[in-house]
């Protein structure tokens, strides 16, 4: 089944729908199929940027806090755990 | 000639009793006429008025209301913005609009507000298209997008064959909306290209999650475009397009 397309003629005002053209339909699917193709990297680097914020606010003060003796490694290593399981990766398509 | 044309503005004496006809023509306000040549003919002559300044007249043939100056007749100046174009996609994986970027405005401004999305999480894009083809080469942009705390920066995300503009989803596809402003579309040089978009991608607390985008770019190409395709990345989408042309004074 074809998609569909709106055109505008602004000088006239007629707007017309109808499915799209053989051309356009190859467009359309070929673009779609690499959004489709492109999702798990998407969903990976989505994963990835949650897990730096959250690395940035919760694991990395208790590293330096160990750094300087005030706290322990293990605390830091418990919040770089809970991070990875509150952000997992997604399955492997 | 309309029925509020008339090809003489009177003079009237004190005591001249009006007839109907005369006060109809007074209740018109501006006095209205078919073209240039009757408004030039209208003042002056035997038992009309003096042209001066200040007087105002509207052109059936132009639609346009104008003012003398003392000199000369003067068109009033609108708004800034004019709307050129408008669509309403529905149910469509690509809307086309033709022939709103012409010579009349240097640069352009576009509203997107979307009202419907079938597939989940995909970008709305843009094309700009010359004698209805699109252009589908030499786009650069970069992006700058926020999502909760989280900042990022992306060049050329979708590819060099389109601009991306917004994300649409299907969780609250009334909550995605987006302005660009094109510098010289018409104009056979670069394109300059800066939008601002923003979604919601699910609920939140106090209030839904919210993603923003601004987006600079430019596409190469020495064409003078007269239009632009919205289309997006995975199935359908609704919504509502609205295209001013932005004067430069």
């Amino acid at each position: 089944m074809s998609n569909q397309k709106l055109e505008v003629n602004a000088a006239t005002g007629e707007a017309v729908t109808r499915d799209m053209t053989p051309e356009e339909q190859a467009d359309h699917d070929a673009r779609e199929a690499a959004w489709i193709a492109g999702q798990p990297a998407r969903d990976r680097a989505d994963v990835e940027t949650a897990r730096r914020a959250a690395y940035e606010a919760e694991s990395d003060p208790l590293f330096f806090e160990w750094q300087r003796g005030d706290g322990t490694e293990q605390a830091w290593l418990d919040a770089v755990a809970a991070v990875k399981a509150a952000h997992p990766y997604p399955p492997a398509p | 000639m309309g029925a509020n044309a008339q090809t003489s503005v009177p003079a009237f004496t004190a005591g001249q009793v009006l007839t109907a006809a005369q006060v109809t023509q007074i209740n018109t306000g501006i006095p209205v006429f078919a073209s240039s040549t009757e408004r030039d003919a209208a003042f002056g002559g035997s038992g009309e008025k003096t042209l001066a300044e200040g007087q105002m007249a509207y052109l059936e043939d132009t639609n346009e209301t104008q003012y003398y100056d003392g000199s000369s007749w003067a068109a009033i100046a609108g708004g800034a913005m004019t709307l050129v174009a408008t669509a309403t996609p529905s149910a469509v994986s690509s809307a086309s609009i033709d022939n709103c970027f012409t010579a009349d405005y240097a640069n352009y401004m576009i509203l997107y507000q979307n009202t419907a999305a079938s597939a989940a999480n995909n970008n709305l894009k843009i094309r700009l298209r010359a004698s209805s083809t699109d252009a589908i080469t030499n786009y650069y942009y970069q992006k700058l997008g926020q999502f909760s705390s989280t900042v990022q920066g992306q060049l050329n995300d979708v590819g060099t064959d389109e601009f991306e503009f917004v994300r649409i989803n299907t969780t609250y596809p009334l909550n995605t909306w987006g302005t660009i402003t094109l510098f010289g579309p018409a104009v056979a040089a670069q394109t300059l290209y800066s939008a601002y978009g923003g979604d919601s991608t699910g609920a939140g607390s106090p209030t839904l999650v919210l993603q923003n985008y601004q987006i600079a770019g430019y596409q190469s190409d020495s064409t003078a475009f007269d239009g632009f395709t919205l289309l997006n990345s995975s199935g359908t989408f609704s919504g509502k397009v609205h295209v001013y042309g932005i004067a430069d004074s």
